[in-house]
């Protein structure tokens, strides 16, 4: 694992170095700013709901579309270039003559991927202490911590869910696609599936409910942070890179 | 049985999936027969034995999963072993032949992925099940510990025996819907507690017509409500137990209870408590009587917020399981089965008979909770002395910590030295007592050889005093007549046990003022009902049932003009876009150079 800080460099280089990384970030400042506005409008009404739990962090992140929107269409971007480039321009046939393990290269992708997803929620936090600093508004910081936690390692499973499928393909839309796809199902699909469900009885509905991001977002976003989520995310995220490592092993197999 | 019933069952469903599932592996991972035909060495039935071997251990891996998925532990073990032993057979007898053939290198490499990936998902696996069974409470990391639930709640939950359902049903006005977001936020950590045995059921009476319509003939008073509330069924089968909580059991509506302070907005959830209680009364299945005297002036039991009475007290020992009956004691006997008696502000003297037949109550261990006014002659004054308390002369009066600049309208703090079951729960909150009168504790008489145990509970300020005239308008310290503070305005009155190791018998709670769980001054300070209630529960000899905490929730309003509020958005926004944007271009001519 010697060589992975070192390739975390490269990737990160890589992020940087052209304008993608740039525009990205540029696009969450954007949905950010329009985030902060909505919650400086709502939390500017009269704050008077009958015991209602509603921390400001669930109208802020938790229960944005627009940031969910924006992370399915910015993590698959982030991720389908990692291998699927690679591949395609054959420099993954170089990268791997040097005595540089599968292991080493899908976790310094992997890592690299989550430095830059972190990168991108920092306009997100941006705003918080001028909020609490300069409009003296004394918000709780335990929902900020959980969340913090929570979407950290949610986007580890994200990122290696991209990484996964970035092996699998020469092509990047093909690697996109289907980190689009998962990701969607574990956003949209087990939310909807469980309001359908869940009124019908269903014994899967609950299942579905632990395994939908927003319930999970929501309940970090309130203040709870669930270690069984933590456990979840961080399984699929180990989950995920093995089999990356394995599809790009598989690799000298068929070669 | 019959070859329907052994369709039905899913074990058999899963099977035939896992058979299919195998034949169609089996053909997708046949090796062609060219290249077997090229490979020369390794024979073709050899090869395809392997395919099957490694199949084989697929369908057992998978059938493994699947019996310990439905609490087949033990039928697991075969399985898996027979699985992981195919496989690993497999890699070991033919790993160093594997350059030999291309479908043996390629069976060879499955294999070993499918055991590796077999034992990482395993310990993955185990470690969630870990999670699940360690970690099954979310850590509440609010400030305000508002996902947390009482240890009397989470003692109650272990110690459920039958299925407990929960079901939820609301109106659809918004402040049914704000009402229902909570008592769902609630529940759910009812079912995270003991998920084996509580169920949280969601029933919206505008769309299941049918489900309404059953629960009202289950429970008809559910009919009645016109907000929402949570109906409880412990157990299953033709007649379990049920019983309904309201929502305003659970959400107290008045003004004081949700309060604005600034650019705060206070709330007060009783929810946990009226849950539990619930909960507590439909395990225990049996009601207990509170006796309150009548007859001497005593507070009336009107419930209207706004008006003098005690109803709000009697609506919430009701909701926690009691039984109320009101009694005279010159005309009635008391009931042996009183669990508690309660006298509350007497005006008028009572007869002697009335305190033989209290005495003797006291005797039985039927213990007495009195709000006693100091300024009326109900000879309390008297009877209370045989317990070593006296009711002082005066008024307690506190210039400083008082409602609105009424010096007689007390604010004492909870707690304090004051270390108490009664207290504790409550400790540093705040209660008004009104119009008390000063308590002394006095030495137990000379004949007694076990003299009571008694605690002052509550005390007012060090700036208070009992002012002795009362008419005095400011009221001034006399250091002649008056008693300068801290004034004990509560005290609780046991019976100690034979040995140091037997509990203590609660006999008695004092309040000196009979204003405590006024109906009016409730609505200031519901801290007040939460003492007196704990009081009584104390007294009942159930410390396990004292009142749990009223979450409190502080919702914020951002108070700024609007030109601060487009600076908030607007300068970080500008700083950020400008920062990302000079990096970008920055980095750009950097690389250009």
């Amino acid at each position: 694992m010697r060589h992975v800080p070192t390739l975390v460099r490269r990737e990160l280089g890589a992020y940087f170095l052209g304008p993608m990384a740039w525009l990205i970030l540029l696009g969450f400042q954007a949905i950010a700013w329009l985030n902060f506005w909505d919650l400086v409008e709502v939390l500017a009404r009269p704050q008077v709901g009958l015991s209602q739990l509603s921390d400001p962090m669930v109208t802020y992140i938790s229960g944005s579309m627009p940031f969910w929107i924006a992370m399915m269409v910015a993590i698959p971007a982030l991720t389908m270039r990692l291998l699927a480039e690679e591949k395609r321009s054959g420099t993954i046939e170089t990268l791997l003559t040097v005595p540089i393990s599968e292991t080493e290269v899908v976790t310094a992708k992997w890592a690299a991927g989550v430095i830059m997803y972190l990168v991108l929620l920092i306009p997100y936090a941006l705003y918080l202490p001028f909020l609490y600093y300069q409009a003296e508004f004394h918000f709780d910081l335990g929902p900020i911590a959980a969340l913090s936690i929570g979407l950290t390692t949610m986007g580890m499973m994200f990122i290696s869910i991209g990484v996964f499928f970035s092996a699998l393909t020469r092509n990047q839309i093909v690697a996109a696609i289907g980190t689009f796809v998962v990701m969607f199902l574990m956003l949209m699909l087990t939310f909807l599936g469980y309001r359908y469900v869940a009124g019908r009885g269903a014994v899967w509905a609950e299942a579905l409910k632990f395994c939908s991001i927003l319930y999970q977002a929501y309940g970090f976003g309130v203040g709870q942070l669930d270690l069984r989520v933590l456990a979840m995310h961080l399984s699929v995220a180990i989950f995920m890179l093995y089999l990356a490592v394995k599809v790009l092993q598989s690799r000298e197999d068929r070669g | 049985m019959g070859l329907n019933d052994l369709l039905h069952r899913p074990a058999f469903s899963f099977s035939s999936f896992a058979l299919m599932a195998g034949v169609i592996l089996l053909w997708a991972m046949r090796t062609p027969p060219s290249s077997l035909v090229d490979d020369g060495e390794i024979p073709d039935r050899y090869l395809r034995g392997l395919i099957i071997r490694a199949v084989l251990g697929l369908v057992a891996v998978v059938a493994g999963a699947y019996a310990v998925v439905s609490d087949h532990v033990a039928w697991s073990m075969p399985l898996f072993a027979s699985g992981f032993g195919l496989w690993l057979r497999l890699v070991r007898s033919n790993g160093r032949r594997r350059h030999e053939s291309s479908g043996l290198r390629r069976i060879v490499n499955l294999a070993d992925s499918a055991l590796n990936a077999s034992l990482l998902g395993g310990i993955l696996i185990v470690g969630n099940l870990l999670a699940f069974k360690y970690g099954g409470m979310p850590i509440d990391m609010t400030r305000e510990r508002s996902f947390s639930l009482s240890t009397t709640t989470l003692k109650q939950l272990a110690e459920l025996d039958r299925p407990l359902t929960l079901t939820v049903f609301h109106n659809r006005g918004s402040q049914s819907i704000q009402q229902l977001d909570r008592v769902n936020q609630l529940l759910e950590l009812y079912k995270s507690a003991n998920s084996k045995l509580v169920k949280v059921e969601l029933l919206d009476r505008f769309n299941e017509p049918d489900r309404y319509e059953n629960l009202t003939k289950q429970v008809p008073d559910v009919a009645l409500i016109p907000d929402g509330g949570v109906v409880f069924t412990y157990g299953e089968g033709e007649s379990p137990d049920r019983m309904l909580v309201r929502n305003s059991d659970m959400f107290n509506l008045s003004a004081s209870s949700s309060r604005p302070v600034g650019n705060e907005y206070i709330s007060e959830f009783h929810g946990e408590d009226a849950i539990t209680s619930a909960l507590i009364r439909l395990r225990e299945g049996k009601r207990s009587l509170i006796v309150f005297t009548t007859g001497h002036g005593e507070t009336s039991a009107n419930s209207d917020p706004r008006q003098p009475g005690v109803g709000i007290f009697r609506h919430r020992l009701e909701a926690v399981g009691s039984k109320l009956v009101d009694i005279d004691l010159n005309a009635s006997q008391i009931d042996p089965e009183t669990k508690l008696i309660i006298i509350i502000g007497p005006k008028s003297p009572f007869r002697p008979v009335e305190f033989v037949k209290l005495s003797a109550a006291l005797e039985k261990n039927i213990p007495l909770l009195v709000l006693a006014d100091a300024s009326a002659k109900s000879g309390l004054e008297g009877f209370l002395k045989n317990y070593q308390v006296e009711i002082g002369a005066g008024v307690v009066v506190d210039p400083r910590s008082n409602y609105e600049g009424q010096s007689r309208l007390v604010i004492a703090q909870v707690g304090g030295p004051f270390r108490h079951p009664i207290v504790d729960p409550i400790s540093n909150r705040r209660v008004l007592v009104p119009m008390a009168g000063p308590l002394r504790l006095m030495a137990p008489a000379p004949q007694v050889t076990i003299p009571l145990k008694v605690e002052t509970i509550l005390a007012t300020g060090s700036e208070s005093w009992a002012e002795s005239n009362p008419q005095s308008l400011p009221p001034v310290l006399d250091p002649k007549d008056d008693s300068a503070g801290p004034v004990f305005v509560g005290v609780a009155i046991s019976e100690p046990g034979k040995t140091a190791r037997d509990p203590v018998k609660p006999k008695l709670v004092v309040f000196s003022s009979p204003y405590l769980i006024d109906n009016p001054f409730i609505e200031i300070a519901p801290t007040n009902l939460d003492l007196v209630m704990n009081a009584a529960t104390w007294l009942r000899g159930r410390p396990d049932l004292i009142g749990i905490t009223p979450k409190t929730h502080v919702a914020l309003t951002l108070s700024v003009n609007p030109g601060m509020r487009a600076r908030l958005v607007i300068v970080p926004t500008i700083m950020s876009v400008v920062v990302i944007i000079g990096l970008g271009v920055g980095t750009y001519l950097a690389r250009r150079v």
